[in-house]
This record gives structure tokens, sequence and C-alpha cells, in this order.
């Protein structure tokens, strides 16, 4: 390893060395060591709703298929154990087998090896079949509703992963009876950044939205919902495990205040304002708004816009974005049809916020290409010394407009980078004489 | 050899005004002059870009396009519309400062049976968008449109995008198609 962590990341001085939002050996010791150790979101419960439904998608640069099966979720790796063929090809489905195409190997909904053609005559039961089903993640769990998964088996339970940010995801999945799901279909596009810069964004980065959202605040009817608007105060909070979110709070006067411009909102908080009060105690029901987060590594969520981000690096310059939107199961139909709009006109590629936030990451990453450019430290200093705590709501607190939270992310970052990664889960038949999962 | 029949002549003029409407449509769209675009559609305009998926060729011949209460990428309204024209028109939008330059390519036009009011209008497009030295992208995919004579002038009354990539590999999506 070329490179030595604690230069890269300087925090006791709030500086970020560019050169990891660029560096392919940096990005490649990500895959490894974060993306292959942490819990990685990948999608809803919702999604696969029946027996044998399933979906595909990334953790990391690893192509998995997520599968419902009679023994619950299995999360495996979409790749024939014989060649490496891909053994889905397509994006969601129900199937009672995935057929590899190049030979003809099989594999039940669960992974499990199904037909071997010529076991028999060719291979003349040289092999055992109960070694080569699909890799399968060992770790894989949900949080009310969510999908995560993980490649390493040591790794923590979900609930003690997420920490505190549950007093705040709670807001969004558990706030009444019959829990969320999303609407069917996604967003998904590529935009040539470092998927770091749209995960710190999202942890705590308040500050950039005058600048970058300024043509927003011109045009009526495109505001973002930011929370209970009158007499707020706004906070991040900085988490365990890299999360980190940002919140509006109404004083104790404003309590139980109205959202304003998201029609049919009000009366929708209203309608559920005792469960509301039942499940998430006073503060969270009538006065707390947590409005972005990011679940370290790369599980993003804007609250009021009801809008999950998945990035998927894809290369250290290309982060492929699955935009997703989550409603309330028990809402009425009208409702998830307004926020289903209300998130198509603000997210995604030809949302009117978002494009403007992935031009700004496009140009930070190309700009960490720069010789010159990486020997100047990026500045993640504002609110620093100013970190304190309080009583009704967890973590390290400051300011709404902070880089906390990004110090937080990134501290966490370091801490991972400096650990070796997990070591492979690799059936001993066929471990690779490097120990290493190829990549 | 006898002369072109009459329904001929007149799917052939109704072709041409369609393929004339969508030609100076896109030449609105290329010059950004939105506003002028904008007068093109009709106040109860439905502008649609479901988004698409891979599936097995079972379900809808593998290329599943969302229905209309699923993801889209515009599922816009005349109003909605008029925000996205006007938020383009303030310096402060960021991904079209620079503004980029654009070509539109509209081609295998075919108008369907024409209604009382309403003609059906297919076509496939091709956007080639070039913005700051080298940033590029493309779009491809086809519209099905709804035309409407309006006051003798045709305007565009539905249109239903359907892009070709499941994942766009564009950046955003700073325009119309």
């Amino acid at each position: 390893m070329t490179f030595d962590v604690s230069r890269l990341v300087d925090l006791e001085n709030g500086l970020i060395d560019r050169r990891i939002f660029s560096d392919a050996e940096i990005y490649d010791a990500e895959m490894d060591r974060i993306f292959r150790r942490t819990w990685l979101a990948l999608g809803h419960e919702s999604e696969i709703a029946e027996t044998n439904d399933f979906f595909t998608t990334w953790m990391g640069a690893d192509p998995v298929i997520v599968s419902r099966t009679a023994q619950g979720i299995k999360v495996m790796l979409n790749m024939c154990r014989h060649r490496g063929g891909t053994v889905c090809r397509v994006d969601r489905g129900n199937a009672k087998l995935f057929l590899c195409p190049y030979h003809g190997w099989s594999y039940n909904p669960d992974g499990t090896l199904k037909v071997v053609p010529g076991l028999e005559a060719d291979y003349r039961h040289g092999i055992d079949p109960t070694q080569w089903g699909l890799l399968e993640a060992p770790r894989v769990a949900t949080y009310k509703g969510l999908i995560f998964a993980s490649w390493n088996p040591e790794v923590e339970p979900l609930e003690e992963f997420l920490g505190d940010a549950r007093f705040y995801l709670d807001c969004l999945l558990d706030r009444v009876e019959g829990g969320t799901e999303l609407v069917g279909g996604m967003r998904r596009w590529i935009i040539p950044t470092n998927w770091k810069h749209a995960a710190e964004n999202f942890v705590g980065d308040s500050y950039h939205a005058a600048a970058t959202h300024a043509s927003i605040m011109r045009v009526p009817g495109l505001e973002g919902a930011g929370g209970r608007v009158k007499d707020v105060v706004g906070y991040q909070a900085a988490l365990d495990n890299g999360h980190g979110v940002g919140m509006w709070m109404a004083s104790e006067d404003n309590a139980r205040g109205g959202y304003g411009h998201l029609a049919g909102i009000d009366d929708y908080l209203k309608s559920i304002q005792d469960q509301l009060v039942a499940k998430l105690g006073e503060l969270r029901a009538t006065r707390l708004t947590p409005v972005h987060a990011t679940i370290f590594p790369n599980f993003s969520i804007e609250f009021p816009f009801a809008s999950l981000h998945i990035w998927h690096p894809r290369g250290p310059l290309k982060t492929e974005v699955r935009d997703l939107t989550i409603v309330d199961k028990a809402m009425p139909a009208e409702m998830k049809d307004m926020l289903r709009r209300h998130c198509m006109l603000r997210q995604g590629p030809a949302g009117t916020w978002e494009q403007d936030d992935m031009d700004n990451w496009s140009q930070t990453t190309y700009s960490s290409l720069s010789p010159t450019a990486r020997g100047l430290m990026a500045n993640y200093q504002m609110g620093m010394g100013h970190e304190h705590t309080r009583d009704d709501i967890p973590g390290r607190i400051d300011n709404k407009s902070s880089d906390i939270n990004q110090r937080n992310m990134y501290a966490r970052w370091a801490e991972l980078m400096a650990m070796d990664p997990p070591p492979p889960q690799v059936p001993a038949a066929c471990r690779s004489h490097s120990g290493e999962i190829s990549r | 050899m006898s002369a072109p029949s009459q329904d001929l002549l007149a799917r052939m003029a109704l072709t041409f005004e369609a393929q004339q409407f969508l030609y100076a449509e896109a030449r609105l769209l290329d010059t950004q002059n939105y506003k002028a675009w904008l007068e093109l559609v009709t106040d109860d305009i439905h502008y649609w870009a479901p988004v698409v998926e891979s599936r097995e060729r079972r379900h809808r011949a593998g290329h599943y396009v969302a229905a209309a209460d699923e993801s889209a990428y515009f599922d816009d309204t005349r109003a909605t519309l008029g925000m996205r024209v006007a938020r383009l028109g303030f310096p402060g939008a960021w991904a079209e400062v620079p503004p980029s330059r654009m070509t539109r390519l509209i081609s295998n036009v075919e108008v369907g049976e024409q209604g009382a009011e309403d003609i059906p209008v297919r076509s496939c497009f091709y956007l080639f968008r070039s913005r700051l030295e080298t940033e590029e992208d493309s779009y491809h995919g086809v519209r099905e449109d709804v035309l409407r004579r309006v006051d003798g002038e045709l305007r565009l009354a539905r249109r239903k995008i359907i892009f070709a990539q499941s994942v766009l590999t564009a950046r955003s999506i700073t325009t119309f198609l």
C-alpha cells in the first residue's frame, strides 16, 4: 500500500487530501476494507414480497442477487461458481432457478447448486455440488423494511451498526402502523463523481443549499418542504459508525406547526398525530423533522422528499445512483401519489434540485485529478470546536451549517481504511492462492 | 401509373405536418428557447418519462416500462413544466452554466389513426449534449405523442418518453426530450 491513511485525513485540522476522490489504489482499498466489512443497504422488503421474488443490485463493486426464499432473504454474488458467468441478467422478477447461460449450471433461489450438466457422465462425480453454490453474503438483516447485507461474518448486529441513527430513521420508517413500502421502480443513472462526494453531501452539507440551489429559491412550487416551517432551528447530529443526520426543530411554542407548501401533508400528519405521538414520542411527533442523512458508507435519505438514495461505486470517478421513493403503506393513495410526484420533480437526473448537486460533485471529483490540486488539502473546518451534546436528541451536535458530520464520516472512513480487510468468505475448496477475492 | 389515392395524399400531408411540428419543436429545445416551446404544449399536457427495467422476455418482451403510479424521470403537468422552465432561466441553475450545446435528431415519424381531435405520433429521438470542453451525454429512445389541433395549429397534448437505457449513462437531464 503506497498511501498513508493518517496523512490523507487530518481531522484534527479539518483537512482532507483530494487524492481520496480519484485515486484508483485508494478506491480498490475502499472496496475491500469498507464495502466488504460494513453493512450495506440494498433495498426494501416490499420489492420482494413473494417467495422467489428477486432483484439484482450491488454491494460495493460486487453484483448481487437479493432473493426471497422460504428460509428468508438471501443475498448472493451474481456469478456462476463454475467460470463466472452472470446467472441473473435482469433487474427483477420471480424465478425458480438462476441459470448460467455459458455451460448451463443452475442454482435454486436460495443459491444452492441445482443442476450441473454432465455431473455424472463428464465430471464422473468428481466435484461436490454442496461446495459450489452461489457465494452467499454471510449476514443479511432488515431494519423496519430496509434490507441490509454484509460480506463480513463478524459484523456487529445491524441495530448496533445503525445505533442512534435509528432515533432519526424511525421518523420515516416507523411513524404509523403498517410500516413503509416503495413506490414501484426506481430512477437509476450514472454520475461522473466519486461516491464519497454524494455521501458527504447528504451526511451533513446544509451549507451548500443557498448557493447550489439558488435557482430553486426563485421558483414557487419547487421548495423542498424542509420541515415544519415556522420558528425552527437547524442542527446536525454526528453519530457512531460515520452516520450523520441534519434536522429542523420547531420551538415549543410552535409544536405541531405546519409544513406549509407541501400540499396535503399537513392534513395527513394531523390524521396520524395520535399514532405519531404513540410511536415516536412528543418531540419527534410534533417538533423534530430530520431532513437529510447518510448511513455510512453509501445509503442516504432525504426525509421530507421521502427519497432513498443508494450510491453504488462504479470506479473512482463513477457512481451509479438508485433513487427510491418510500411511503407509508397505510397512506391514502392520493398522498402516495403526491409524494411520488414531489420526489420526481426534485430528485433524479431530471430533478430540479439534484441536477445542480451532481454538476458540482462532478467538478469536485475531477479537480482532484489535478496534480497541483492534490497538494492542496480540502477544507472541512466549519464548526470545529463547537461540537456539543443535548439532552433531547442523540449524537454530537452542531449548527445546521457545519462540517461536523463530514468530519465524523471521514473519521470512520479513515478508521476502516487503516484496518486489514476482513478475510474472504470463500469455500475452502476454491479459495484463491492470494487469499483475496480477486478484483 | 395510377395517381395516389386521396387517402394517401391526406396521410402524407398529415405526416409532413407532424414532422415539421416535431422538427420545429426540436429546434426550440436545441436552442433552449423554452418559453417558446411551452407555447407548443396544451394546458392539459401530460409529459411523462417512466423508468425502464430489464425483465425476462415473458414480461412485456423483456423491456419493462413503469406504470402510471410508479417511478418516473418526468411526470409533469403544464404547471410543473413551467416551474422547470422558469428555474432554468435563473443564473443559479448551475448544471446549465455555461449552457449545453445540443443536437436532437428526430426520426422514424409514424402518424397513427387520427381521432376527432387527437393525432397519435410515434417518433425516435437521439439527443447529443455537449458542455464545457469534453463533457458529453447522449439520450435515445422512443416518444409516443398525442398532437392536437388547437385553433388550426398543432399542439403537444401527451408525450410518453421511453428511454432505451435502464440505467441512464447521462449525468443529468437539464432539458426536455
